[in-house]
């Protein structure tokens, strides 16, 4: 049955994503971007697959708090006892500066949906979920003018699209300390970029041109969950996750895009370029976390994926692909929530903080990603289900001196629903 | 709960109110922001000889002259007056009224110091201005009505007095039908025309040639006693031309044209498919083309070295091209409006042809191909020439400039 607290966070939250769609569609003219550093590569890469974890700012490998659907690691799906789900959309602001001068702009989108059904509660779990892997929203301005002439030219780019992933999982526990997982995946999706050339002088006609790469592939992710209580208490636990998803080939095609533009018309001619595939790189992950009492929970992590052996299509000189490796560590404290609980003791809070090497370098520098999080949970007394908000403040290309610096604050929202509107468990 | 969300509402209105500023580092993206400007041989342009219509264009022009950079022109203009309104109003016409021809100058080429000469003839055979080319020629009577008409330079009118034989003529035509219904009308209108040849002036020396906005020729009949002068337009005029003692240039040297078309000049552009495009054998890039131009230039030099500096040539100013083919080329010329035009801007005509070029890459015809034929001026019987350089000039030989942006990835 739909709790009337639900049903009117629900309805705030439709509310709210309108109207950030709204804005959105109606902004396209105020350059609605993401980070300059989403240019690169196959875009920013999603940093977590646990809105739980992020707000600790771990991948959340070992975080094992089954009131949010958690995709990072297969073996957790074994944990559940309610069917599980959640949706999540993010809002990012970016306050760029280079060179002394400085400017701000924003991005919202969709950040991923998941849904973990126990069929054996606390045994056997299976999952689905559709997530955004690596986004590409960037929009910059080049100013020059013609050789040999002094017509100004503005070269405007675009990239749009992403990496996603549609996957499915099976988490399985063989023992009582050891659960094991696996998770394949069917990678997808498409990134549009885009160079608009315009000309200060009207006899030039304006163009546009560039690519558009369609990519499929499969990926395989295995998963081992390890735990083991009563370690300095009698009420505390230590989870050791690690998973890790094998490198894989993925299909690319790419098409031109080059927009006639003409002054009675615009007429879109895509011919194909290229079919060929792409090597992703394998994903580790391992961490551990601490739960004391099921309030406390120290987590930390560690990410570890061989970009290095990625190659792009764009086969420049400028960009060159590099290991990555990603840490965080951070604390959550999650109340008892009665339903004599007053608000304010209904709220679950989380902090932490991460460090991402990036996976690429440019012009042989690195560009990294250092963020601080934190988030907190709205906890129904009577389901498990929640809504979390979480924030992060982080610097993309810290020190950088011929580059861009950008500082982010992203607010993530999330509705997790357990035991709510899905099927009654078969097996028990 | 529900209190809580009423702030986190009020949190997204609040991003959204968000200002969002031009993104820094477009620079430092990965992405060429070369724009690239390709120069290429116009090779393989044509010189198509023409025999244009002339009838009606706008301008009748008269004059003979030694143009040093091109031959010898001498032009005669055949005209037609329109018969008066038929109105019982006018009462008085009679066969003594004085009749006369105003010519009123509005441009001159060649020596604008020379004084002009020339004779009025009648014309004795039928014709149709729009079915005379500029060869052609017509029979006049020997007897001429007025010879040595004189025109100064320095004037910008001259008249021409016309016997009474004519004016007695021309009562009759005007009171052959006297009824206003339409069908007498017309049928009054279709006897004078049958039965009026009109006139030709022509030159008898060597001088400059005049040329006359066809508003501004008309024939005036004085009405003395009532003190009032009727002013009837053309009904029909032609232009002929001759050219002798032609210098005929080798065309990888220059491309001689004149406005009369006696002369076109032809290119022609090939789509094989959307990835290769041909203009006069020279391959173009089909992505992201923001400009294609195809450039002339005039030699200025040469003609200003063999023309005294009395010399005046200003109708040369632009350059119109038709798409056509030798079939249709006639009834583009004559009906059409041009698929480009250029200005000459420092002896450089520059055509852009960028979106014939990119509509015609965006078709889906495969191995089409479009002939361009290329006039000064258009035929409005206005006269002017161009001298423009050929394929041998080296930097100034007829070139495609494309411009484009490149797509390279850093």
């Amino acid at each position: 049955m739909i709790h009337y607290k639900y049903f009117k966070t629900l309805t705030v939250l439709i509310i709210a994503t309108s109207i950030q769609l709204n804005a959105q569609n109606s902004a396209f003219s105020e350059n609605k971007t993401a980070s300059f550093y989403s240019s690169f590569g196959l875009g920013s890469l999603k940093q977590s697959f646990s809105p739980f974890a992020e707000g600790m700012g771990v991948a959340g490998v070992a975080v094992d708090i089954t009131r949010s659907a958690n995709f990072s690691n297969p073996a957790l799906l074994s944990e559940y006892s309610f069917t599980t789900g959640y949706g999540a959309f993010e809002q990012s602001l970016y306050m760029a500066s280079k060179d002394g001068a400085t400017a701000s702009y924003s991005d919202f989108k969709f950040d991923g949906l998941g849904l973990v059904f126990p069929i054996i509660k606390r045994k056997l779990g299976v999952a689905l979920s559709f997530n955004p892997i690596s986004t590409m929203n960037y929009f910059g301005e080049q100013v020059g003018t013609i050789p040999g002439d002094t017509t100004i030219v503005s070269n405007n780019y675009t990239g749009v699209g992403g990496l996603n992933e549609f996957k499915t999982g099976i988490g399985y526990q063989l023992t009582n300390h050891v659960s094991i997982g696996y998770a394949p995946s069917f990678l997808f999706g498409s990134i549009k970029k885009m160079k608009t050339t315009l000309f200060q002088d009207l006899s030039y006609r304006a163009t546009s041109t560039g690519t558009n790469d369609f990519y499929s592939g499969i990926s395989h992710e295995f998963g081992l969950n390890v735990y083991k209580t009563s370690i300095f208490s009698e009420y505390d636990r230590i989870n050791v996750g690690v998973s890790f998803r094998l490198p894989t080939s993925i299909d690319v095609s790419r098409t031109g895009e080059n927009l006639l533009i003409n002054v009675s018309y615009e007429q879109p001619v895509s011919s194909p370029l290229l079919d060929t595939s792409i090597d992703m790189p394998f994903s580790l992950k391992a961490g551990i976390t601490y739960n004391y009492s099921n309030n406390w929970l120290l987590s930390s992590d560690v990410v570890i994926e061989n970009w290095s052996a990625f190659k792009s299509l764009d086969r420049g000189s400028l960009v060159s692909y590099k290991d990555r490796l990603r840490i965080g560590a951070g604390v959550a404290y999650i109340p008892e929530v009665r339903s004599s609980s007053s608000y304010l003791s209904s709220i679950s809070y989380r902090l932490g903080g991460s460090f991402d090497s990036g996976y690429f370098s440019v012009n042989n520098t690195r560009i990294t990603r250092l963020s601080a999080n934190a988030g907190i949970s709205f906890l129904s007394a009577f389901t498990a289900s929640s809504v979390d908000l979480n924030v992060e403040f982080g610097i993309l290309g810290m020190g950088q001196t011929e580059l861009v610096q950008e500082e982010f604050l992203s607010f993530k929202f999330v509705i997790n629903l357990s035991e709510f509107m899905f099927f009654r468990r078969q097996l028990q | 709960m529900n209190k809580g969300f009423l702030p986190i509402l009020a949190f997204i209105l609040l991003l959204n109110s968000c200002s969002n500023d031009l993104p820094l580092g477009g620079g430092d993206l990965p992405f060429s922001s070369e724009i690239v400007v390709d120069s290429l041989a116009l090779a393989g342009t044509a010189i198509v000889n023409y025999n244009d219509y002339i009838g009606n264009m706008g301008y009748l022009t008269v004059g003979q002259l030694v143009d040093p950079a091109f031959g010898d022109y001498r032009i005669s203009t055949n005209f037609k007056p329109a018969l008066l309104s038929y109105s019982t109003a006018i009462d008085t016409l009679t066969k003594e009224m004085p009749m006369r021809l105003r010519f009123i100058i509005s441009n001159t080429f060649g020596d604008t110091t020379a004084e002009n000469q020339y004779q009025l003839l009648e014309i004795n055979e039928l014709w149709r201005a729009t079915e005379l080319k500029q060869s052609d020629s017509l029979s006049t009577n020997p007897v001429v009505m007025a010879d040595n008409i004189i025109v100064p330079a320095t004037i910008d009118t001259f008249y021409v007095a016309l016997d009474t034989t004519f004016a007695r003529k021309y009562a009759e035509y005007y009171y052959t039908y006297t009824d206003l219904d339409s069908d007498t009308l017309q049928l009054r209108s279709e006897y004078y025309s049958m039965n009026m040849f009109g006139f030709q002036l022509k030159p008898i020396n060597v001088g400059s040639i005049n040329m006359f906005v066809s508003t501004n020729v008309n024939l005036q009949i004085e009405d003395v006693e009532n003190d009032t002068t009727y002013s009837v337009s053309m009904l029909a005029y032609a232009n002929t031309i001759s050219v002798s003692n032609e210098l005929n240039y080798n065309i990888a040297d220059h491309i001689s044209l004149n406005s009369y078309n006696q002369r076109l000049l032809k290119f022609d552009v090939t789509v094989v498919n959307r990835d290769s495009l041909i203009l006069n054998g020279s391959a173009l890039p089909t992505k992201s083309l923001s400009k294609v131009e195809i450039i002339f230039y005039e030699d200025t030099l040469l003609i200003g070295s063999q023309r005294p500096e009395t010399f005046r040539n200003i109708g040369a100013s632009t350059l119109l091209v038709f798409e056509a083919s030798l079939d249709n080329i006639a009834d583009q010329l004559l009906l059409n409006s041009p698929s480009f035009t250029a200005s000459k801007i420092n002896g450089r005509y520059g055509i852009n042809v960028t979106s014939f070029i990119n509509g015609f890459i965006a078709g889906e015809i495969e191995n089409d191909s479009r002939e361009f034929y290329v006039t000064v001026r258009g035929n409005d019987g206005f006269f002017a020439n161009t001298l423009l350089f050929g394929e041998g000039a080296g930097q100034f030989s007829p070139k495609v400039i494309a411009t484009y942006s490149r797509t390279d990835v850093k």
